[in-house]
């Protein structure tokens, strides 16, 4: 606000109008309304349409008009300060300016158009509740307020960002989340340094532990049940108006191995599908290093008979298998890529194309050997298998560095790659818990809920987490 | 920043000092299966059965004369060493021979019977040599010639040695077990023979069979061969058997077993100067056929006949292990190496001239086979003469 405006409200309405006309000079969607009362008294109304709920508006509008019975709207609020009637007009409350008076009456009538509760697209679930996260802050909390009713949970109320006047909420339970952690969070949201805020997202490249890591270190859902049990396991979680995501910190590696869904369906087919899904994330990282690896510097280590038929179908291909590998692996990512933005009639199409180009033609052709389409495909669907996409894409991008490696120098260089991403992963800590915490350091409850589920009737309520 | 300018360097340095050994699936000629021969002239011939993966008839091909069609081609060179041999043979291909995967080593009798011991110290010290390899003697043949044999079951014939050595009786023997065998002085090696077979009537390819042993002396000579039964029983001693099948003739008729757990056990005592071992042959087994009257689920009935075929057993194994004394004299069932482990000390003394000690050995048999299962009946045919 420029330095000559005055930061109170004046006596009289025409100042008033004047100075809020000067401040939402061009802002189109600011509506002022100016009326006259029975009495003859000039009131002034400034609010944004579209934010506004006009029915309960004109039924204030007209009660105002009986008697100046201000005391008849449902939530107010009086301020004095002209620049927080402007912040508040802007989140979509209505102000009311009285000729006469040094203060303005804000009136809570904001309503607005908003996505409706849906299943959370990016992480859907066979058994469990099926809500998401809205883009609205207000919903989100109330969605996790119904799992939690207890007066111990606490939603701090942030806001951030100089142009964006964003809210976000630092939610935690009081007592299970550590006080050192709570406090180093809200340090670390003290170094949130931007004019903007547009997502969660914005917050978690700020506060995260290691900038230049594959890894994200900072858990993100759209479901409010794995936001309450992460809570509820002394967890902390942002959520910030407008995004449908929360962050969840902090985060262990194993918890991107957690699907919602493990802690509501039976014990013992979870701890083995928690197997297969480790099994699957190694192999989209490893296949296809180990599989160049093994066909160009360790032939011995193949069986007799698949090493044949490998070479028979190898016979004649072009590229040396690194390259082929390579290029395939590229074009499997392209194609991802591509369907995942164009729009669902087309996406089809294009994986159409791409099964006919990469898997039949290329083979026909003799461009490309036809276990290398195998190992392509087996590496998609193991990359599929993460139930949190964004610890999926370390893996993803790793697979290239290993591949080269693996190409230039054989098992060797896939297990010196491995080297350097597991003493990265050892080292890596989110929030002051190592990343691999109960494995790496190992600890007491590393079978409660991290490579296999235990039966919760046999883990006591002080051992989780 | 410091790292950002580290890591490509690291990196290179990983790159530039690796291991340049990558080489593509496809440059490397499949070595399967060796031969080795004396030529006529006394030099040695090693042949070599190499992989041509373009003519491997894969599934999409649809057949179609496939039986005339072979995966893979026999080159042969003779010379001195199995280095400069190897060399010859990489002369004559375009791509680089690769020794990984080799699954068997043929050797001709002629050379056997010369003497295999200039020929093993490569075997021992290539690092490319599989220990798992199987090696084998071609009884009356040359090993080339095995290796030509285009066998219906399978491209190499390498491979179907192999194959068939796992499931015929005499077990698996490997290059591991033959070097193993030369290296101690209480055995004597031995080691499978296949023979071709006359090509018979519906089979115009010709097929292979293992059934004797070469036994060999101190020298890696081959000094004879057992086969059959007694063979069998040669290699139950040694402690390779496994399994068996057996069957014998008592007085009423024959009866045939299955024989499972076979286990060996050797006791040697010191009578004077005399040396004294007590063979213990054990196993259970299940009845296969009975064409006695024996009613083989009555114990009564059952102990004798236990006691009757083991000591039948016990006579033919006495026979044999005298053969083995007499004839060839060579300890190829390892009494040395029990001597060795029950008297260390005297056996210094003896070592030296086991073979001439050897056939001096008085050896006892003990056969303790049990019938564990008489098969789906007791008598052998129902009806005639069940109980009373």
């Amino acid at each position: 606000m420029e330095p000559s405006t005055p930061l109170n409200v004046n006596e009289r309405l025409t100042i008033n109008h004047e100075v809020l006309l000067q401040i939402f000079h061009n802002c189109a969607d600011i509506v002022f309304r100016p009326l006259k009362l029975t009495d003859h008294s000039d009131i002034l109304l400034v609010y944004i349409e579209e934010l506004t709920d006009s029915n309960r508006l004109e039924q204030i509008i007209s009660a105002c008009m009986i008697s100046r019975d201000f005391d008849r709207l449902t939530q107010y609020t009086i301020v004095n300060q002209l620049p927080e009637v402007v912040a508040k007009v802007l989140k979509g409350s209505t102000a009311i300016f009285l000729d006469g008076m040094p203060f303005a009456y804000l009136a809570e009538l904001t309503n607005f158009k908003q996505r409706a509760i849906n299943e959370p697209s990016n992480e859907a679930s066979i058994r469990g509740p099926r809500e998401g996260f809205t883009e609205d802050l207000k919903t989100n909390l109330s969605m996790i307020r119904r799992k939690i009713s207890h007066t111990k949970l606490k939603f701090e109320l942030h806001q951030a960002g100089e142009l964006t006047n964003t809210e976000f909420v630092l939610a935690y339970i009081e007592e299970e989340a550590k006080p050192e952690l709570l406090q180093e969070v809200r340090r670390r949201l003290q170094s949130f340094r931007s004019n903007q805020l547009l997502d969660a997202g914005y917050i978690e490249e700020f506060i995260e532990d290691k900038t230049f890591s594959l890894f994200p270190q900072i858990q993100n859902t759209e479901r409010p049940d794995t936001v309450s049990s992460s809570l509820l396991a002394g967890r902390v979680a942002i959520i910030v108006n407008g995004s449908p995501n929360a962050l969840l910190l902090p985060m262990t590696f194993w918890s991107g191995f957690q699907a919602a869904e493990d802690h509501y369906e039976r014990f013992l087919y979870v701890s083995a599908v928690r197997f297969i899904r480790i099994l699957l994330a190694i192999m989209s990282c490893l296949l296809p290093s180990i599989y160049v690896a093994l066909t160009t510097f360790h032939p011995q280590m193949i069986p007799l008979n698949l090493m044949l038929s490998i070479s028979v179908s190898r016979e004649g291909i072009p590229f040396p298998t690194v390259i082929e590998t390579l290029l395939m692996e590229l074009m499997f990512e392209g194609l991802r890529e591509a369907g995942l933005r164009l729009p669902k009639a087309i996406g089809s199409a294009v994986s159409i194309v791409g099964a006919l180009v990469i898997g039949e033609a290329a083979v026909q052709a003799g461009f490309i050997s036809a276990p290398i389409v195998m190992i392509v495909a087996g590496t998609g669907i193991a990359s599929f298998a993460f139930p949190n996409y964004s610890l999926a894409l370390p893996f993803r991008i790793l697979r290239f560095p290993l591949l080269i490696l693996g190409g230039f120098l054989g098992l060797y260089g896939v297990a010196i790659g491995v080297m350097f991403v597991m003493i990265h992963l050892v080292t890596l800590k989110s929030f002051g818990v190592s990343y691999l915490k109960p494995i790496a350091p190992i600890g007491k409850k590393m079978w409660n809920d991290t490579l296999i589920r235990m039966n919760k009737r046999y883990v006591s309520e002080r051992q989780k987490q | 920043m410091k790292i950002i300018m580290l890591m490509p360097m690291i990196i290179l340095t990983l790159i530039i000092s690796g291991c340049w050994d990558r080489n593509e699936i496809n440059e490397y000629a499949f070595w399967i299966g060796t031969a080795l021969d004396l030529s006529d002239n006394g030099d040695l011939q090693k042949s070599a059965q190499v992989a041509v993966p373009a003519s491997i008839n894969s599934k999409k091909g649809g057949g179609g004369g496939g039986s005339e069609q072979r995966g893979n081609i026999v080159l042969t060179a003779t010379g001195n060493s199995i280095v400069d041999l190897e060399q010859q043979v990489q002369d004559k291909l375009p791509r680089r021979i690769f020794l990984g995967h080799r699954r068997s080593i043929f050797i001709g009798e002629k050379l056997a019977k010369k003497g295999l011991i200039d020929i093993m110290d490569q075997f021992t010290r290539n690092t490319d040599t599989r220990m798992r390899t199987d090696i084998f003697v071609v009884n009356n043949g040359e090993g080339k010639d095995v290796l030509k044999i285009n066998s219906p079951f399978n491209q190499f014939s390498a491979i179907v040695a192999v194959e068939q050595d796992r499931f015929c009786r005499l077990g698996d023997t490997a290059l591991r077990d033959v070097l193993l065998d030369i290296g101690r002085d209480g055995i004597r090696p031995s080691m499978p023979m296949v023979e071709i077979t006359p090509n018979n009537e519906q089979e115009k390819n010709e097929t292979i069979e293992v059934k004797s042993v070469a036994i060999f002396n101190k020298h890696l000579q081959m000094v004879g061969k057992v086969s059959g039964r007694e063979s069998l029983e040669m290699f139950w001693l040694k402690g390779v058997l496994k399994n068996l099948f057996l069957t014998e003739d008592t007085e009423d008729g024959s009866i045939s077993l299955y024989e499972s757990n076979l286990k060996k056990s050797i006791r040697t005592h010191w009578i004077g100067s005399k040396i004294k071992a007590d063979v213990k042959l054990e196993g259970t087994g299940r009845v296969l056929e009975n064409n006695t009257d024996i009613d083989i689920s009555e114990s009564a009935e059952r102990l004798p006949l236990e006691r009757k075929l083991n000591e039948i057993k016990a006579k033919k194994v006495e026979a044999t292990i005298k053969k083995l004394q007499l004839q060839y004299g060579q300890d190829v069932i390892g009494i040395g190496e029990e001597i060795h482990r029950e008297h260390p000390y005297r056996w210094k003394e003896i070592r030296n001239n086991w073979d001439e000690i050897f056939p001096t050995v008085e050896v006892t048999v003990h056969v303790k086979l049990k019938i564990q299962n008489s098969g789906d009946i007791g008598k052998r045919i129902p009806g005639i003469g069940d109980r009373k």
